[in-house]
């Protein structure tokens, strides 16, 4: 997980203190968009624990981290929206600032961790990268449960 | 004679789909101004910039093949494996230090470095990145802009700015705040990348710094 700072902790109390909801439809695109994608590069992950990751499920990880990296950009930009079936629905910037904090910054770390397997000469990645990319995702989904239960009661 | 016809060919296919997927994605942006409410349609834009992204690789894979299949037919003695380490010889000119909290960033940058040539020195907190830097003199410095401690990746750009002006700074951040951005660039950063980023990202923005170092 990305270092936690001083202003991280203040954007999780800020959400606390002005009970920032994020609207259901908002958590429905992002188990579309991030969590299936992420457990998808989970399951691949977990897989065989003691070898190392190949270069086709290395290729398979990579894809996902572009669709990751994607996702986690449109969440980032624009002027606060994200659109849905039912419009425009706003995306509060101390959500934002969380998502980029925390995600930006992780899935930039499973890039680099996917390196060897990802290259233009591509080779396995090793176990050792294959438990931290194991550990990165675990705390990934620590930040979600986290983000989930402290807004879900304010949607 | 053959493969490289039949990796033209492949390059070929691979930059026709590219482009006209490229078109889809323009034209279903137009539409998605009239009809915001489309979700199908901005679930088809993002499954296509995200193909896109993969075509664009492998079209890069496809061209340092195609470059290797070139250089060995205009000459067939061509020694890859000097070619490369004089690449690296040259690249061991080049010192590059990376400062970023996060080990696991700066291990796999090092690592990925090291790998191609360079002279690479990292540091994890300001404080002690600043006094690597003085020691060590790099033409490059990696710099993010969250740091744990007293001064912050914006204070170690102004000391660089400083005190040691020849080095070009690609600044990377999580922090997509126009201030921040805007100040950075005051103080003359080369060049900034936001995370999540790849190292294909960086490696663009390093190339164009290198190409400076050697003019």
């Amino acid at each position: 997980m990305a270092n936690v700072y001083k202003e991280q902790e203040q954007l999780w109390q800020t959400v606390a203190q002005k009970k920032i909801g994020i609207p259901g439809l908002v958590w429905e695109y992002w188990d579309q968009k991030f969590w299936l994608v992420l457990k998808d590069i989970e399951d691949i992950i977990v897989r065989n624990p003691a070898q190392e990751i190949s270069v086709e499920e290395s290729r398979k990880i990579g894809r996902g981290l572009g669709d990751l990296t994607i996702f986690v950009r449109s969440i980032k930009k624009g002027e606060g929206g994200v659109r849905f079936e039912d419009g425009l629905l706003y995306v509060p910037m101390e959500i934002k600032e969380l998502v980029g904090h925390y995600l930006g910054n992780d899935i930039f770390r499973m890039n680099l961790l996917m390196l060897d397997g990802t290259d233009l000469e591509p080779k396995p990645v090793s176990v050792e990268n294959r438990n931290k990319m194991k550990k990165t995702i675990e705390e990934i989904r620590g930040f979600g449960e986290r983000l989930k239960n402290l807004t879900k009661e304010l949607i | 004679m053959e493969t490289l016809r039949k990796k033209y060919h492949v390059l070929g296919n691979k930059l026709h789909t590219a482009s006209l997927t490229a078109g889809f994605i323009q034209e279903a942006a137009e539409q998605l101004k009239n009809d915001p409410n489309n979700l199908e349609l901005l679930d088809k834009i993002i499954k296509n910039a995200s193909r896109i992204e993969q075509d664009i690789r492998d079209v890069d894979r496809e061209i340092t093949e195609l470059k290797n299949i070139v250089y060995r037919s205009i000459d067939p003695d061509i020694d890859f494996e000097k070619v490369i380490k004089n690449i690296k010889e040259e690249n061991r000119r080049i010192k590059i230090f990376i400062l970023d909290d996060e080990e696991i960033i700066t291990e796999q940058l090092k690592r990925k470095y090291e790998e191609n040539g360079y002279i690479v020195e990292s540091a994890l907190t300001a404080e002690k990145g600043i006094e690597k830097i003085n020691q060590f003199e790099p033409n490059i410095v990696i710099l993010d802009l969250h740091l744990p401690g007293k001064m912050s990746g914006l204070d170690v750009l102004k000391y660089i700015r400083n005190e040691m002006k020849w080095v070009q700074v690609l600044m990377i951040t999580r922090e997509d705040d126009e201030n921040v951005l805007n100040k950075s660039k005051e103080l003359g950063v080369e060049a900034i990348l936001i995370k999540p980023t790849t190292l294909n990202d960086i490696n663009a923005k390093l190339s164009g710094m290198i190409q400076r170092l050697k003019r």
